[in-house]
């Protein structure tokens, strides 16, 4: 799914996830929307950079907990924006709740392994 | 409410003018160095030397670093700037009173009009300051960045207060003593405590960030605030206040270990970078913290060798160029690669992530040219280095072609990052 095309995302809305798609399906749209948020200084996304400590799918809506690469990374307000535009636009019915963590701080051992691959090749 | 990056932020037009000049700034320096290749010898206080050295540290450096502070010091250190209206200004008044004092050195036009270009400089750097102090009064978490700030801000007072002083002493010679000695005073304490001391403490947060090294013990950082600022204060109360100098080979050599400090802490923070490659900004640095190092060097030289007369000329010439345009330049050019498409990036594509693809802070500069530029620079440097060792002034000339060269690139890569 390209979250940037606009019929892609009417059609995938039209399938009304937060109806009939179960909370897992859901979870795993959320993942994939953010892959497309790409931290913009490494240019790796914030999933495979393994900044997203945890998901969370309630009747009340969705809660993401993040972090960056950097204690007091002056992207922060970015990259946290990009996240909830890109989920508010799919789940528009949905309460999109993204919130910045700084604990436990982040560490390259949280990459997944196409982020390390993508952060050897590009540095 | 928390204030975010953005929301401290000051406006973007405000920073991007400071930046735009300073570059602009640059390249003019560079032509007038190449253009006066055979001005760059001996005796260090002749009007062309004068007016290149302070193109150079107020025009370039100093006006790069009220941008960068301006953007830098709300976001690192969370607090909103004051006024951007002071900022703006601010901005007009130094603008008009350097070119006034550059021009004015270059045809040793003095009186009145280097006077008033003096004045104007020194009433933008008090506004610069007074905005300065009381945007860092609501900051919350002081650090050892902050305290570097701090203590920059501190010797600019002097060394602006200082070098108006001496502007007008030229035209009208009031002061009882040497104009020389006080000439020493103010440029150490324009490069060493300005430049060097605000220099050091934004990298100190930046080169941590840009490589991905945490959890650095700052040891050697503190280590260095203090013996430099001893260093340096020792050296001005001396001269200034005993008017002495039997003691500064001691602070010279207390001002060198203090940057040698420095110099460990950047390694070791390098050491345990989690981005192993060095991009192109690094590697600036890299240049640039070698040369600081060649340059500690030929400090202690001009305090222990015993040098013949026409030797210490040109070692000092040597230790003024390769500190301005070497160490100096090379590290404000690599965080210019960083700080300007940040900026951009914040303004123009920050509030497009998420909705469309957007581009990396990386694409926003061309990073061949910036290479290309970096090559240029190194051999031009060492080619006016030996050039001013050995008098051979063709060197200097050729040298000083290739470092306009380099900065044209630069300039031209930059200004292109704005458009984007």
């Amino acid at each position: 799914m390209n979250i940037f095309d606009e019929q892609e995302l009417k059609r995938a809305t039209a399938s009304a996830p937060d109806s009939a798609a179960s909370e897992e399906t859901e979870l795993q749209a959320v993942l994939e929307i953010l892959r497309h948020i790409i931290d913009p200084e490494l240019g790796i996304n914030v999933v495979d950079l393994g900044l997203v400590y945890k998901l969370e799918n309630s009747p009340g809506g969705i809660r993401v907990e993040m972090t960056m690469t950097t204690p007091g990374c002056p992207m922060h307000e970015s990259i946290i924006g990009a996240a909830e535009r890109a989920l508010r636009a799919y789940f528009a019915t949905r309460s999109i709740d993204v919130q910045l963590v700084w604990e436990p701080p982040w560490t390259t051992a949280r990459m997944t392994q196409a982020g390390r691959a993508q952060l050897a090749a590009r540095y | 409410m928390e204030l975010t990056a953005t929301k401290m932020s000051p406006p973007f037009h405000l920073v991007a003018k400071y930046f735009i000049a300073s570059v602009c700034f640059f390249m003019l320096l560079c032509a007038l160095f190449a253009w006066s290749w055979q001005d760059i010898h001996g005796f260090y206080f002749q009007p062309h030397l004068l007016a290149l050295t302070h193109l150079a540290t107020l025009g370039w450096m100093t006006m790069t670093i009220f941008g960068a502070l301006f953007q830098l010091v709300p976001v690192v250190l969370e607090v909103p700037l004051w006024s951007p209206r002071l900022a703006e200004w601010q901005f007009w008044i130094y603008l008009v009173g350097v070119l006034g004092l550059t021009s004015g050195f270059w045809t040793f036009d003095l009186g009145a009009y280097l006077d008033a270009s003096a004045a104007l400089i020194l009433i933008a750097g008090y506004l610069f300051i007074w905005n300065m102090m009381q945007t860092m009064r609501f900051v919350k978490k002081w650090d050892l960045t902050s305290y570097f700030l701090s203590a920059g801000m501190f010797y600019f007072f002097f060394t602006i207060t200082l070098g108006t002083t001496l502007a007008f002493n030229l035209g009208h010679s009031f002061l009882i003593r040497s104009h020389l000695d006080y000439l020493k005073v103010h440029a150490h304490l324009g490069l060493i405590g300005w430049v060097l001391m605000i220099i050091m403490g934004v990298a100190l947060r930046l080169i941590p960030m840009f490589s991905l090294s945490h959890g650095t013990s700052h040891r050697y950082a503190w280590l260095a605030f203090i013996l430099v600022n001893v260093g340096l204060l020792g050296m001005v109360i001396e001269r200034v206040i005993f008017a002495d100098t039997k003691l500064t080979p001691f602070f010279a050599i207390l001002a060198a270990a203090g940057v040698l400090a420095y110099l460990v802490q950047i390694f070791l923070i390098l050491r345990h970078r989690m981005r192993k490659a060095l991009d192109v900004a690094m590697r600036h640095s890299i240049v640039s913290f070698s040369l600081i190092f060649a340059v500690v060097l030929i400090a202690v030289a001009l305090q222990r060798l015993p040098l013949s007369i026409q030797m210490t000329e040109r070692t000092t010439l040597l230790y003024g160029f390769l500190a301005l345009f070497g160490g100096i330049s090379s590290l404000i050019i690599g965080q210019m690669y960083k700080i300007v498409p940040f900026l951009v990036w914040l303004n123009r594509y920050a509030p497009l992530a998420g909705t469309q693809a957007v581009p990396t802070m990386k694409e926003l500069v061309n990073v061949s040219i910036a290479r290309t530029e970096l090559w240029l620079l190194g051999a031009s440097l060492a080619l006016i280095a030996i050039g001013i060792l050995t008098a051979i002034q063709p060197m200097i000339a050729v040298g000083g072609s290739l470092l306009f060269g380099a900065s044209v690139l630069f300039g031209y890569n930059i200004l292109q990052t704005f458009r984007r």
